[in-house]
């Protein structure tokens, strides 16, 4: 059996050899697609986690702000307390180098003389010159050659370091990669911006935090507190306090008893708490990803089934014949899983690289959501997790073996002389194919009566939409045999053309059934997640036109990773606003403060233009009554997504953490709004200053006189502010950088969308390969009967063609349920934004015009050889 | 003189078997078919019966000699060439049939005007008229698949005969049925042959069949021998195959 086995093997390698690549590169595509989206949602959160490692170290408990930063009179407070051993402050800056603003900084300001886990190290004066290697110990501060100095010669020692650090103004040290990247050597002096403010700093060490955190960013680094404080943040204040505990203290008693003493203006938190908060905060976006993963899933395991069941249908006569010789049942099942297991590892192994390589070619769009949107650190290097190693393994051998199940035992027969004809396999598919039909209705059937039977006792589940689509996922491919015989049987047949491709489908539905199916939710994936984006999209749109109604928008370069501290100052917010053309000036503050576990972002607006300036879209209240309510102090518009969140509606009280304690607001109206998922609110910017203690503005925006052209304005206002670094945008282009965001954020669909085309055009040649193998006799026939070789190779591209228009079909159907699932169901219970379907044609005629390109380039290959199948095979060959 | 519908001219077969020498299937066979004319063929299996009747179709090319069917010389055409051919002169039956299971009785018979795309009201005419006359004419619309072997050669026929062919070549026609529908078969398919005008070459194990046609021959690992040469044949066998 084992020498049956091999043979069997080789002889499938060397006569069989594109069909066994291809069932190979489906398994590989599958499992690549799973993998990938796995690795880049693992690395989503380990970015983070590697961070915080990064800059806290091994301490047990992080003392942070209720609300950005708080006052730096409670560290004293911190060191007091019997159980700490050591505490570090932080005061944490996000600033935008001044040769590339794109570029941010990530420093950190602290105690460099006390007990700090900062790996400082002086480097070699080559350690611009490219070479990522973190520096060796045998090296010096100044400028020599480095290399064949002795160990220890010239090294200076951290004290010396952090002597310097508070001696030389503007001292810091930067991360190896970053001082490579930038072409810095120790010395040399770059500039960065902190809001308006614009700040030299030099050079003085490396800090090579990926020694032991090894997912840690390359752009932090390292600073003295006070200087930090002074030049790029504010004095008297901190963001952090990291704090090691004596050994065989009680940490949720000691956490407690810092709380107390430390009062309302912070909260104490754990590493793992932190993490958990940042996952938390990534909550939407990770499941996001998940989703999409159960998708790409799905449709590999699909894939590699259908790969499977088509080598297998070819080889039915074969285990026919092994049969009749005498194999009993069990040797053939066991063949037929043996190879199966074999191909789903080979196409493992296979895939697992090419999944790691989809994951790195599109970590930067995943990179760039983390700090865009959620303004966490950025994905510097890959982690793959042992899981995805066993998730690959399971999902490819899994669903090859999944995909044999069914042949193994038709394979194991009690009558093997129905092997040997493979024309009945089809025949009795189609005799099964209203009884799938009637399974697959009753699949949607049940899974909607369920959804809507839960809905109506009010048990609602955040995850039933996922069961929805579950069904959806299940329920299509069992209505597809019954489909595509019902619209390609009763085609007349018209000449040697489309019409008889069609009908040839009909004919070996066992095969193309399959191929149909997995285009089928191919297709579906595609339209559901096109429709979805397209309709955020457009609804987006409309928010937009309705919200950014200033002309002009005035920030600063740091402003989206400075948080407080990138603050414009008062100068600059008089000079922009005595332009001649300025009508008014609306100034915007924003801080992040919590309730419970919640981050609650709030921003806080002058309120002081004429009410025509303010139309808040609402979704409930009244956008004037709300107004006037701000206005007078003591309430708050809050976002849907927070309404939806904590069922907060108009006329409730909404509670939350500032510096002096819990604080209420009455609820004056719920408005639209996609900025961000987990909720916001909004109060009069005078209203946040009484709450949080007053701090600079962020933002600004101005109002133009109507017959003022703003790009005009906008180019005066920035020769009057040169030398400034401030981002000042017009409307027009406020918007479209909203947009840029946007496809950023989305980007990674298409990650998903292209593999879906991929794992198309892979059936589709293999369908029709197969079919070409099926009937020789019958291709021998058309030859014999006088069909030259194009006829033949058009039959088999109009075969190939009619499959994906079937595919199409089908997965739009299934598409536009699926889009309506996500956008009525999974959005709302997950994030909470009213988006209002947008169906574009456009976009599905590039989509079809796509996949029907596809299909013919995939048909091409298989094509040929059906067309160079000879007439002589006739002899030899029954149909 | 009547006009020759095929004819052989020193024609020699050999395949390229991997390694070993190449096998010599047909060797140094000449004769001519005049219109009209049926003619049998026995011999045991692997004498080349079956590549004698491929090369009669154009199917497959002679490695030496002359094979003329409907006047022209099968080397000198292409391979598109050779299949329009196919089209117009040849008509094929076969052993186990060859009927495609999807399509109906009608769509297998006017299969071959399809490929030659020929217009759809002349097809179906001329295959009720074949169906008709071979008593499948209520038929047309059943699934091949339904119908009896001897039913289904039958259809096999009328799809040979559809084009009008010069020459129609079977082999092994009556192999897969029993003696009474292989009889019956054989019968209609003779009629048919002297009615359409056509020439007949064909295969058959069955010496009862052989005797039915105008002339018997029989070939002997490649070479032909004429065993009953009437004088009205103008048969040229070459001087191996006359030995
Ligand atoms: N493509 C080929 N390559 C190599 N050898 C071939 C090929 N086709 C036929 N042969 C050999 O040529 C010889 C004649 O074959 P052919 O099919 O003409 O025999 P046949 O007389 O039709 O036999 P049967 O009555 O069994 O059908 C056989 O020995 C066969 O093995
Ligand atoms: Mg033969």
């Amino acid at each position: 059996m084992i020498r049956y086995f091999l043979r069997s093997l080789r002889a499938q390698l060397t006569t069989g050899r594109s069909l066994y690549l291809l069932s190979v590169l489906g398994v590989a595509l599958g499992v690549a697609s799973v993998v990938s989206i796995r690795i880049l949602n693992h690395n989503a959160l380990a970015a983070f986690r590697g961070g915080v490692r990064a800059v806290s170290g091994d301490a047990d408990l992080t003392v942070l702000g209720v609300s950005e930063s708080f006052a730096d009179s409670l560290y004293p407070t911190v060191l007091g307390d019997p159980s700490v051993a050591s505490a570090w402050p932080i005061h944490r800056v996000g600033v935008s180098l001044s040769s590339a603003p794109e570029v941010f900084l990530d420093v950190i300001g602290t105690d460099l003389l006390g007990v700090t886990p900062m790996p400082l190290e002086s480097a070699p004066s080559h350690m611009a010159s490219g070479s990522n290697t973190p520096p060796a110990s045998a090296s010096e501060a100044g400028g020599e050659e480095a290399g064949d100095e002795e160990a220890g010669v010239g090294e200076e020692t951290p004290l010396a370091l952090a002597v310097d650090a508070i001696r030389v103004p503007g001292w810091v040290a930067v991360t190896p990669r970053l001082a490579a990247e930038r072409g810095w050597a120790l010395g040399d002096s770059f500039g960065v911006t902190s809001g308006s403010r614009r700040v030299t700093l030099t050079v003085g060490a490396v800090v090579d935090f990926q020694k032991y955190a090894p997912l840690a960013s390359r752009y932090l680094a390292v600073m003295d507190v006070s200087q930090a404080q002074a030049f790029l943040g504010r004095s008297g204040r901190l963001h952090q306090i990291d704090v090691v505990l004596k050994d065989g203290t009680d940490v949720e008693a000691s956490r407690a008893r810092l709380a107390r003493a430390l009062g309302p203006s912070v909260r104490v938190e754990t590493p793992g708490e932190r993490v958990d908060d940042a996952a938390g905060l990534l909550g939407a976006f990770r499941l996001n990803l998940t989703a999409l993963s159960l998708i790409s899933l799905f449709v590999g395991a699909f894939l590699i089934f259908s790969s499977t069941q088509a080598s297998l249908v070819r080889r039915r006569g074969e285990l026919g014949l092994l049969r009749s010789l005498g194999t009993t049942r069990a040797q053939t099942s066991s063949i037929v899983l043996g190879e199966v297991a074999l191909l789903g590892a080979v196409g493992v192994a296979i895939g697992l690289p090419i999944g790691y390589w989809a994951a790195q070619e599109n970590v930067h769009f995943v990179s760039a959501t983390l700090t865009n949107i959620y303004l966490l650190s950025a994905i510097e290097r890959l982690e793959v997790p042992v899981s995805v190693f066993v998730t690959a393994g399971v999902v490819g051998i899994g669903s090859a073996l999944l995909g044999a199940i069914l042949p193994a035992w038709d394979a194991a027969k009690e009558d093997p002389r129905s092997l040997l004809v493979a024309y009945q396999v089809h025949e009795s598919t189609g005799r099964f194919s209203g009884t799938l039909a009637v399974l697959g209705l009753g699949v949607l059937l049940i899974s909607w009566s369920a959804y809507f039977a839960i809905g109506v006792f009010g048990v609602t589940s955040r995850y039933s939409g996922f069961g929805l689509g579950l069904a959806l996922l299940i329920g299509l491919p069992l209505l597809t045999p019954w489909t595509v015989r019902t619209l390609t049987r009763n085609v007349p047949a018209r000449g040697f053309g489309l019409s008889l491709s069609l009908r040839n489908l009909a004919t070996r539905l066992q095969t193309t059934a399959f191929s149909v199916a997995s285009l089928a939710i191919a297709v579906s994936m595609m339209v559901g997640i096109t429709l979805l984006v397209g309709s955020f999209r457009e609804t987006l749109r409309t928010w937009v036109d309705g919200s950014i109604r200033a002309d002009v928008y005035v920030t600063t370069e740091s402003w989206t990773q400075g948080g407080a501290e990138a603050f414009l100052t008062d100068e600059l917010r008089a000079a922009l606003s005595s332009h001649p053309s300025v009508l008014g000036v609306e100034s915007l503050r924003r801080l992040t403060t919590r309730r419970n576990d919640r981050r609650l972002p709030f921003a806080g607006v002058s309120l002081g233009l004429p009410d025509s300036c303010y139309a808040f879209p609402m979704r409930s209240g009244n956008a004037m009554d709300a107004l006037a309510a701000l206005r007078s102090g003591n309430a708050a518009l809050i976002s849907e997504p927070l309404s939806r969140l904590t069922g907060l509606g108009v006329g409730d009280e909404l509670e939350f953490d500032t510096p002096t304690g819990t604080a209420r607001l009455e609820v004056a109206g719920v408005s639209y709004d996609y900025s961000t998922e987990g909720g916001s609110v909004l109060v009069s910017l005078e209203t946040l200053n009484r709450l949080f203690g007053a701090a600079p503005i962020q933002n600004i925006a101005l109002f133009l006189a109507p017959e003022a052209d703003p790009e005009v304005v906008v180019s005066e206002l920035r020769a009057k502010t040169a030398g400034a670094p401030l981002l000042i945008r017009s409307n027009r282009s406020i918007r479209e950088e909203v947009f840029r965001i946007f496809d950023q954020t989305f980007a990674i669909t298409r990650l998903l969308q292209g593999m879906a085309l991929l794992v198309a055009a892979c059936g589709i040649s293999l369908t029709l390969l197969v079919l070409a193998r099926e009937r020789i006799a019958e291709l021998a026939l058309y030859r014999s009967l006088g069909a030259v070789r194009p006829q033949i190779f058009g039959l088999f591209v109009g075969e190939g063609l009619s499959l994906a228009a079937l595919g199409l079909l089908l997965g739009t159907v299934g598409g536009l349920v699926l889009a309506a699932i996500l956008i009525y169901v999974i959005n709302p219970s997950f994030f909470g934004w009213t988006i209002r379907p947008a169906w574009s044609w456009a976009a599905w005629v590039e989509q079809s015009v796509t996949l029907l390109s596809t299909a013919v380039l995939a048909s091409l290959y298989p094509a040929l050889r059906a067309s160079r199948v000879p007439a002589q095979e006739l002899s030899r060959e029954n149909l | 003189m009547t006009e020759t519908a095929l004819e052989f001219e020193h024609v020699t077969k050999t395949y390229d078997t991997s390694g070993a020498e190449p096998f010599r299937a047909l060797h140094d066979v000449s004769f001519q078919i005049p219109r009209g004319r049926t003619v049998a063929v026995v011999g045991r299996s692997g004498s080349g019966k079956s590549t004698l009747l491929h090369l009669a179709a154009a199917i497959d090319l002679p490695t030496s000699g002359r094979v003329v069917v409907g006047g022209r010389d099968i080397s000198s055409l292409s391979d598109g060439d050779r299949s329009r051919l196919r089209r117009t002169d040849v008509g094929l039956v076969f052993q186990f049939f060859h009927l495609l299971p999807g399509l109906s009785v009608r769509d297998n018979v006017v299969l071959p005007g399809w490929i030659a795309g020929r217009p759809q009201s002349e097809l179906d005419r001329r295959a009720r008229e074949l169906l008709d006359r071979v008593g499948l004419g209520h038929y047309g619309a059943r699934p091949v698949q339904k119908l009896s072997g001897g039913e289904m050669q039958r259809v096999a026929i009328c799809r040979s005969l559809l084009a009008r062919p010069k020459v129609l070549l079977a082999d092994e026609p009556t192999g897969n049925l029993d003696d009474e529908n292989a009889r019956r078969v054989m019968s209609l398919l003779l009629e048919l042959i002297r009615e359409e005008g056509s020439t007949l070459l064909f295969v058959t194990h069955s010496e009862e069949m052989a005797a039915l046609a105008d002339e018997i021959w029989s070939i002997h690992s490649g070479t032909l021998q004429v065993s009953a040469p009437e004088p009205t044949a103008t048969l040229t066998a070459s001087p191996t195959a006359m030995n």
